[in-house]
């Protein structure tokens, strides 16, 4: 156990000092990626011997390597030590950001040979996954609070690394300032934490939630709440912008103006699942408010159909997997709404892993492709890139839910929580419509490989190739991880030790709260029906796309069988413009009334004014200064006079 | 004896001719000698209070003001002379160049 002591804080260190000797010692692209990569899968042998460690220490021990640093902030009754906690939500989260994230950096080191600026990339990186880490290991809030708003810095950062193209500046500062109003969110969240519970502390709140927050009630915006729907709401707003759930999605999709493996790394397998973590990790405070927890996995429900829906509409290959993304994130939140915490874990976790592979492969195919995004005009990469190929098919087979491929096992399980019932009953709808989008998802998936990977090239303006072993040895590590990864949550083999691995390992920190409940069970018949329709999806896809010559500009066949329903796809629903006009536009308005009106006329005319006015004063006075010594004689006897005056009045009276 | 009322009335119409003469002369000398019929008008209702009273502290302080008189004409007139030596004039309506 005192090993952890050193060995978690030292995983935080290293990519901190990754970052720090790029930034000060290092000019070479190439060796600040050896440096970096190497710092990030130092970290990662490191958590692989804490969690071990972790594994080996009896259960109710589990959640009790919680220590502190030192003291961060001290004033008055608010103590706030810089310490880390170490259970196993932690380490599964920490597994993923230093395992994938040290993949992704290798992989960077022959995405980035060519680019500008690889040293800051690397920079950026190694600082991303310092504060991913702290985020997820922290002990309390507020330092957690320090991670999330560093990754958010981080990934501003990194979209906007290719600052010299307009997209890309304009998509990071959207990512900050949507993401600045998630964070308010759970800034207040976290400002009614310390009101009720008095501490920021994990082991102060979630032992103690279900006794002080049961029934409690307050005045809110809403009429009298519970005190526990107020908090977990907030913090909902803060999931909705780090997890891109809606309202407040639309920066992710555009986030994909940064380096692909950026992408993969911060806006696919770590970053934006801080908001699922979030939720689980405050998992007690949910349970209180039955509310906010169905309104949960509404959003998520809804997110993930709306973003699975559009992604069947885009052309650039990248979009296509940031839609996914958004979608795959709402499968999470609803799981976690719903109570079916270890489910929206194990979908973060194999998600992680096959979204990764697929940016990845994604970036490999741009990067092979000459910097080409637009799948119309790929086409036939089959022969050009055959190991990109390959692992691209394992991570769409994953992403699409066919058995026995990682995201099978996840989604089945989200799906029969939906169905089955936990904590908050049944979510039918929600179940249907998540099995709706189960199957855009294998739809959307088979129309992108089919675009890219079959066929002939339909634009021979350039030759595509396949990348260097640097990049697709990281590809097919992941792919082997996409393929098995659902062994960590097996609904069977119990007799042998492989069932529901990762429900026994997260169970002692649903313990501390109170909330442990069985593994769910495996419904043979829902598996089917998924993994049938989801098949079926490919197939239609495999007939759309996959057996005719298209030409290089050509329109989505399905625009024809969709109609208005497809343009509502490519323009995303239409989001962005009602964000547009409903936002931005009467924002920039007022921006405009006030730099224009308000403040030349308001602020300035009350200053000059005030300045005028001393100025026409002094010009009336100055009148009274003649020059003419007589006259002053003749005020000065009028002082005199009335001083006398005065005197005299007073002393008869 | 002449009554100290006298004095004092006549003290007041000196004070007064010596306003006046401040007030509505032009010639800077005819306003310095206003300004001392002034300053003895006072100087005499001092003294005839000081009888009055059988006090010496009004003739005393009659002594000063007739010391400080004199050093006040002593510079109030080598500033006339200064002022008739640059502007060839002794009118002070026409010496306003500090007006504002």
């Amino acid at each position: 156990m005192e090993l952890l002591y050193t060995l978690v804080p030292l995983i935080i260190v290293l990519p901190l000092l990754g970052a720090l000797v790029n930034t000060f010692a290092i000019r070479d692209g190439r060796r600040a990626g050896f440096i970096a990569s190497a710092a990030v899968l130092l970290a990662f042998v490191l958590a692989l011997v804490a969690t071990a460690t972790l594994a080996g220490l009896p259960h109710e021990e589990q959640t009790r390597v919680d220590f502190m640093l030192w003291q961060w902030i001290q004033a008055g009754t608010l103590s706030v030590p810089f310490g880390f906690l170490f259970d196993p939500l932690s380490a599964v989260m920490v597994l993923l950001i230093t395992g994938v994230g040290g993949l992704i950096h290798v992989f960077s080191i022959g995405y980035m040979a060519h680019d500008a600026r690889p040293v800051r990339y690397f920079v950026y990186l190694n600082l991303f996954v310092s504060a991913m880490l702290i985020l997820v290991l922290a002990n309390n809030y507020l330092l957690l609070f320090l991670g999330w708003e560093g990754v958010g810095l981080c990934s501003y950062l990194l979209i906007g690394h290719n600052f010299e193209r307009k997209e890309a500046r304009y998509a990071s500062m959207k990512a900050f300032v949507v993401n600045r109003i998630g964070d308010f969110g759970l800034m207040l969240a976290i400002l009614a934490l310390f009101y009720v519970f008095g501490t920021l502390n994990f082991g102060g709140i979630f032992p103690r939630a279900a006794e002080l927050l049961a029934g409690q009630q307050v005045q809110w915006i809403f009429g009298p709440t519970l005190i526990a729907s107020a908090i977990s709401f907030c913090m909902l707003i803060g999931v909705t912008g780090k997890s891109a759930q809606i309202p407040l999605w639309v920066w992710l999709p555009d986030a994909m103006a940064g380096p692909t493996p950026a992408s993969a790394l911060i806006h696919a397998a770590t970053m934006v699942t801080s908001g699922v973590y979030l939720i689980v990790r405050s998992h007690s405070i949910f349970l209180q408010s039955q509310s906010v927890s169905v309104l949960t996995v509404y959003i998520g429900t809804a997110t993930a159909f709306v973003a699975a829906s559009i992604a069947i509409g885009q052309y650039d290959i990248k979009r296509v997997l940031a839609f996914s993304t958004v979608s795959q994130l709402g499968f999470m939140v609803a799981a976690a709404g719903m109570g079916a915490y270890t489910a929206a874990m194990f979908h973060l976790l194999t998600h992680g892993v096959f979204k990764a592979l697929l940016f990845l492969g994604a970036g490999s195919v741009i990067h092979g492709a000459h910097e080409v995004q637009d799948m119309r005009r790929m086409g036939g990469f089959r022969k050009a890139m055959p190991r990109t190929f390959w692992t691209y098919m394992v991570g769409t087979l994953a992403l699409a839910g066919i058995a026995p491929f990682a995201g099978f096992w996840s989604k089945d399980e989200i799906i029969g929580a939906a169905f089955h019932g936990g904590r908050f009953g049944t979510f039918t709808i929600a179940g249907i419509f998540l099995i709706i989008t189960a199957v855009l998802t294998a739809f959307y998936m088979g129309r992108q490989i089919f675009l890219v990977f079959w066929g002939e090239q339909r634009d021979h303006s350039y030759h595509p190739h396949e990348s260097e072993p640097i990049m697709t040895v990281p590809l097919m590590i992941l792919a082997i991880g996409a393929a098995v990864a659902g062994v960590i949550n097996l609904p069977f083999f119990e007799g042998i030790g492989l069932a529901h691995i990762l429900d026994h390992f997260l169970e002692p920190v649903f313990e501390v709260t109170g909330a442990v409940t069985e593994p769910p069970k495996f419904d043979l018949l829902l598996a089917s029906i998924t993994v049938i329709l989801a098949l079926g999806a490919l197939f239609v896809a495999y007939r759309v796309y996959a057996l005719r010559q298209w030409k290089k500009t050509f329109r989505d066949p399905l625009a024809r069988v969709l109609g208005v329903f497809f343009e509502g796809f490519e323009q995303r629903w239409y989001a962005d413009d009602v964000y547009d006009s409903v936002v931005i536009r009467p924002f920039k308005a007022i921006a405009r009334f006030l730099s224009r009106v308000f403040d030349p006329r308001g602020i300035d005319g009350l200053v000059n004014g005030a300045a005028r006015l001393i100025g026409l004063g002094g010009a009336g006075l100055r009148e009274a200064q003649t020059g003419y010594v007589r006259s002053y004689a003749l005020v000065f006897l009028i002082g005199v006079l009335a001083v006398i005056g005065y005197f005299g009045f007073m002393t008869v009276r | 004896m002449v009554p100290t009322d006298y004095y004092v009335m006549l003290s007041a119409i000196l004070f007064t001719i010596g306003v006046i003469g401040v007030l509505t002369r032009r010639n800077a000398l005819v306003v310095f000698m206003s300004v001392e019929l002034m300053l003895n008008s006072a100087n005499l209702a001092l003294v005839a209070f000081s009888r009055q009273w059988g006090h010496v502290d009004g003739q005393i302080l009659t002594f000063f003001v007739i010391t400080v008189a004199a050093a006040e004409v002593a510079v109030g007139l080598a500033l006339l002379v200064g002022i008739f030596r640059t502007r060839r004039t002794t009118n002070v309506d026409e010496v306003n160049t500090m007006r504002g």
